[in-house]
């Protein structure tokens, strides 16, 4: 396909991005897809290797790696009073500042899918409507109800696997395919939370159950964020954009990096794109960003000129406002008995008891969940190394205790601040674009969640007959996002936001953003993907009816 | 075993001090007798981090006395501790037994690598030569044979994982 054909191109194949891609080229259209990383082969997985836990990932920024689009910067002061009240172990007494800001996430044909673990969750219609049920945060441009047909659709085009009933969302038909069987940790986790009578759900995945397309079914081996080994996980790259390029509408180009957009008056004229050193102009009859929420933002800022100086989109000075970072806290315990906590779905089961906030207590809407499946816990060498000594005893220590050791997680949504933004920095990458400072701090009804989530953790450890090895990790002291959101959200009033409830871009004629950036809110404690998606398959068919 | 391991071993087996990560030269040319000895004693010492127990194998089981040690994560290799902590192990072998470690029983052999990695046991006597130094080889050398055994595929059976998939509850495809 040449070039100048192209009726919509995108920019970044990840969650958004390829559902647009797919459903605008399923509709007709032909697409043209940049992605700045390359295609994933399952067979580079580390996890088809016995030694994988020393491998490094083909996919993932190590922790702590200079990130190459984020300046490292200190983060805000500890609000002691919350840190103390929050029971944040001894970090309270050495903490000053937040750490500088980490971010983690995937390049590659199928962004950040390509580690993900699967959790495939629609917001609860509540969720929709923070702002005039609860008086946090803001309430979104559309509803649950008009959302829920793409939802439908993207279950569909996943294959998601779950179980319907779940009292605390809407309800809702089948899942397009059967929920797993529950792990061992699980079921452990599931008879501890019966204990306070609280229920704990099968999590709906997008880890099929059976298979589809031709893929192998989820063997539940607890290797997502590693890359699928056996392409079985519905990441897009495998789930969306493999069946749309079958159709020869779409062409992707990996590698390619899209590094400034040019305008005549309120419209994008081409992209400006990087590839192999060499830099390419593509004529853009539309254009859909979708690079995530940090480089969304950073490109539409980097592509300021003489009709937008404040960057395309950025008339009334939204554009990379109200960041949402992950806020969640983790608890390590070691169960009574061995649980194989490594195995199976690394996140087959998910606690939403706590998910619709009260009105009149200050605290935010939060979800609870169990996950043995970090190499902490689910990689033997690492979990070898932890144990003390030598010898039998080592060696019996190890048969007793492998497979005990795992992570409570709450997880709750950031409440938007116009404060917490990114803006450019003076330091350019190696193309020469800005990179970007994030500056992120939590308020009250942040920290008070963070507390409350605290309480539920520990618990939930004792019902379950847990020990707790050590202090929670919380992400206060050390920010370590995967959910990202809000820096071109979507909303009615241009003042106030950055889109429209289709992703148009306010006060420009043929752009659109389909990624987690325009996000409002976080759905309090459920994973952003599907809606990331569904959005997108919604902006699609509005481009789609418009052209 | 390549001549720069064989060269370490032989020094710190004859006792020379490698205290400080010195090797004083040690003669290339060696009796069988002598090079059996020296593999017994480096066996010995990968026979005692990780043993074989009941019909599990243990590090010698599984080859990596016929490897040079590596530490998987860097790369870097680890003779030169490995010196370290066989000289260590035959000092505090002939203090408190008078014999060399490789022919003790694995419960004395246990009992002196665990008093190198410390705290030193009490009413036990440690030989001078043996420093912070020797304990730090010990560390990095039981971090290296752990992560070996552990990446190792019999060595996770052991403690019934499986890579790469670690043996998941069972999954009939019938779609
Ligand atoms: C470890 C981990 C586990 C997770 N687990 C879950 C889960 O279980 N469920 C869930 O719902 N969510 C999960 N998430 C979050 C989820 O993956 C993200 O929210 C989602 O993928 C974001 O979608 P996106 O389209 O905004 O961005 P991404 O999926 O990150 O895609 C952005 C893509 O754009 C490309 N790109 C960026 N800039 C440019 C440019 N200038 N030119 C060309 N290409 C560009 C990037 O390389 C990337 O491929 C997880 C995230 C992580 C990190
Ligand atoms: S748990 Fe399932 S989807 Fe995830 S990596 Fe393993 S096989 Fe793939």
């Amino acid at each position: 396909m040449a070039e100048a054909e192209a009726d919509v191109v995108v920019v970044g194949a990840g969650a958004g991005g390829a559902s647009v891609a797919y459903r605008l080229s399923k509709g007709g259209a032909r697409v043209l897809l940049l992605e700045r990383g390359d295609w994933f082969d399952p067979a580079d997985s580390p996890a088809r290797h016995a030694d994988w836990e020393r491998r490094p990932s083909p996919l993932r920024l190590p922790y702590g790696s200079s990130d190459p689009t984020i300046v490292p910067t200190r983060g805000a002061a500890i609000d002691k009073r919350h840190a103390a009240a929050g029971g944040h172990g001894d970090a309270t007494s050495h903490w000053q500042y937040r750490n500088p800001f980490y971010y983690s996430r995937a390049f590659g044909v199928g962004g950040s899918t390509l580690h993900y673990e699967g959790e495939a969750h629609r917001f609860a219609p509540h969720a929709f409507t923070p702002g005039s049920l609860y008086g946090a945060g803001v309430d979104w441009p559309l509803d649950y109800t008009t959302l829920a047909p793409w939802y439908a659709l993207a279950e569909q085009l996943l294959g998601v696997s779950g179980e319907p009933g779940n009292p605390f969302k809407a309800p809702r038909e089948n899942y397009p395919l059967p929920a797993h069987p529950l792990s061992r940790r699980a079921r452990w986790l599931r008879a501890g939370s019966e204990r306070l009578g609280w229920s704990c759900l099968p999590n709906p995945l997008a880890l099929p159950s059976r298979s589809i397309d031709g893929r192998s079914p989820c063997m539940h081996s607890g290797h997502c964020v590693r890359g699928c080994p056996f392409g079985a996980k519905s990441s897009v790259d495998r789930a969306l954009l493999a069946p749309a390029l079958r159709d020869g509408r779409l062409e992707i180009r990996p590698r390619m990096r899209a590094i400034r957009l040019e305008t005549r008056g309120d419209r994008i004229t081409r992209v400006i794109c990087r590839q192999d050193g060499k830099t390419f102009a593509i004529p853009a009859p539309v254009t859909v960003l979708a690079g995530g929420a940090v480089e969304t933002p950073r490109l539409l800022l980097a592509s300021e000129d003489g009709a937008h100086p404040n960057g395309i989109g950025n008339t009334h000075d939204q554009l990379g406002r109200n960041f949402l970072e992950t806020v969640f806290l983790s608890l390590p315990i070691e169960a009574e008995q061995p649980i194989e906590s490594w195995k199976g779905p690394p996140l087959d089961v998910r606690i939403w008891d706590f998910n619709r906030p009260d009105p009149a207590d200050g605290i935010h809407g939060f979800t609870l969940s169990a996950s043995g499946a970090t190499s902490r816990y689910q990689g033997p060498a690492t979990v070898a190394n932890r144990i003390s000594g030598i010898g039998r005893a080592h060696r019996l220590a190890m048969r007793e205790r492998f497979g005990r050791g795992l992570s409570l997680v709450a997880v709750t949504d950031h409440q938007p601040h116009p404060d917490n933004r990114l803006t450019l920095s003076s330091r350019l990458d190696e193309d020469g674009v800005p990179k970007v400072i994030v500056r992120s701090d939590y308020g009250e009804r942040d920290l008070a969640t963070l507390s409350a989530m605290e309480v539920r953790l520990r618990e939930l450890a004792d019902a379950c007959g847990a020990r707790v090895t050590a202090a929670p990790f919380s992400s206060y002291f050390q920010p370590s996002a995967t959910h990202v959101g809000g820096t071109c959200r979507m909303g009615i009033d241009p003042g106030q936001s950055v889109t429209d409830n289709r992703g148009r871009v306010h006060g420009m004629e043929n752009l659109y953003i389909a990624d987690g950036s325009v996000l409002p809110g976080q759905g309090m404690g459920d994973s952003p993907s599907l809606t990331i998606q569904a959005l997108g398959l919604r902006t699609a068919d509005a481009i789609l009816g418009r052209y | 075993m390549n001549r720069d391991r064989r060269l370490l071993l032989r020094a710190s087996a004859a006792g020379a001090l490698i205290g400080a990560g010195e090797v004083r030269a040690a003669s290339d040319a060696a009796s069988p007798e002598q090079a059996d000895r020296e593999s017994a004693l480096y066996r010995s010492v990968l026979d005692t981090l990780v043993p074989a127990i009941g019909d599990s194998p243990g590090a010698l089981a599984i080859g990596l006395g016929d490897v040079p040690l590596t530490d998987p994560g860097t790369g870097n290799p680890a003779d030169r501790h490995m010196a370290r902590v066989v000289f260590a192990a035959q000092r505090v072998a002939g203090s408190w037994h008078g014999e060399p470690f490789a022919t003790l029983d694995l419960e004395r052999r246990e009992a002196i690598l665990l008093a190198i990695l410390g705290p030193w046991p009490e009413g036990r006597q440690r030989p001078a030569e043996v420093e912070v130094a020797h304990r730090r080889s010990l560390q990095f050398v039981r971090k290296v044979v752990l992560d070996r055994f552990y990446t190792h595929p019999e060595g996770q059976a052991s403690i019934g994982y499986h890579a790469p998939w670690p043996g998941g509850y069972r999954v009939q495809d019938i779609g």
